[in-house]
């Protein structure tokens, strides 16, 4: 469990991992601690790049209690209410885009990214027990 | 009129001495959606603060105490930071160049987050998280060719933010640089699809 104090604040490392975020209703994930920069793709997805804009450091899924409420939910149960996969998240949307998906190249190539990245760094949910309650 | 002429020389929090809870951000002063020459008070979004301290990630906890609050962060070495502002230009909400409405996506009730409000800042110059023996603080450059825009869900209704007393009417959710437009420089890519109307 990470300390809260200010001191550690300012000096630990970055914790890097996906946070939700009620107010707004998104998952957001970043791998550096660093200047973002946010480019929409669409309703659901954001990339976020570092300040260069050419290297992907993250994504934001925006919408995300809906999808969990409609579609991911029992799955979530199944991981004993203890996190959820992103990869799941941005392959269960993609199922919910459907054709449009296919028609569209910068959106396709989006979610591939986003879904690359999510892989890699193995990147879960956790924490979200008021969204699970 | 609210100018865009006023660039920020960030200054010290009076409270700092008394050390500024990281997690209670001060109320923000921003123009008013309907009367950009009228003012209301915002809050900053205290889960977006709460989860980023929690897992150490700085730069958007500086960037909300600089371009919304208008204060240099409450960090070891500030006085460095303020001396080594120079003549950098630092903007806040309070010098937005533009509101829209409408996000084009769900919030909560709304299928189009039709209630949402997007001010967008001028963004020249920024701060970010870089430790070094004096300050863990730093001005910088901002992203070549982006706009910082801030989102604000008004509290209950919009009509709230017609209210100029000092009640909060709204929170700022989260704030982040966005592409700038090929032919408008100064507003976000795509604004004409991607918030419903502009408002000034």
């Amino acid at each position: 469990m990470p300390s809260d104090t200010l001191e550690s604040f300012l000096e630990e490392p970055y914790v890097p991992v996906a946070v939700y975020f009620p107010d707004s209703d998104c998952v957001e994930y970043v791998k550096e601690d660093t200047i973002c920069v946010y480019d929409r793709i669409d309703e659901f997805l954001t990339l976020i790049f570092d300040e260069t804009r050419l290297n992907l450091i993250g994504f934001k899924f925006k919408g995300f209690r809906n999808i969990f409420e409609t579609r991911l939910k029992n799955n979530f149960q199944l991981n004993n209410n203890h996190f959820v996969e992103m990869i799941e998240v941005l392959t269960t949307v993609c199922t919910v885009i459907g054709h449009d998906l296919t028609s569209n190249h910068r959106r396709k190539d989006a979610y591939r990214a986003a879904k690359k990245l999510a892989a890699q760094d193995q990147v879960k949910l956790y924490d979200i027990d008021a969204l699970a309650a | 009129m609210i100018g865009i002429s006023g660039a920020l020389k960030v200054r010290i929090h009076p409270d700092l001495k008394s050390r500024v809870p990281w997690i209670n951000l001060p109320v923000v002063q921003a123009p008013s959606p309907f009367d950009r020459s009228r003012n209301i008070s915002l809050a900053i979004s205290e889960e977006f603060i709460i989860r980023n301290f929690q897992i150490k990630r700085r730069v958007p906890i500086f960037q909300a105490w600089v371009h919304l609050v208008g204060y240099a962060p409450p960090i070891a070495g500030v006085d460095r930071l303020v001396r080594d502002q120079g003549n950098l230009r630092l903007w806040t909400i309070r010098d937005a160049l533009a509101c829209f409405r409408g996000v084009n996506r769900p919030y909560g009730l709304e299928p189009d987050g039709s209630s949402i409000l997007a001010y967008v800042i001028r963004a020249p110059h920024t701060i970010t998280y870089e430790p070094n023996l004096a300050c863990v603080g730093k001005w910088t450059d901002c992203p070549t060719s982006t706009v910082l825009v801030a989102y604000v869900a008004p509290r209950d209704d919009l009509a709230n933010l017609q209210d100029y007393s000092n009640k909060i009417g709204g929170v700022i959710l989260r704030w982040e640089f966005v592409p700038s437009d090929a032919s408008a420089s100064d507003l976000p890519e795509n604004y004409g699809k991607r918030y419903l109307e502009k408002l000034w």
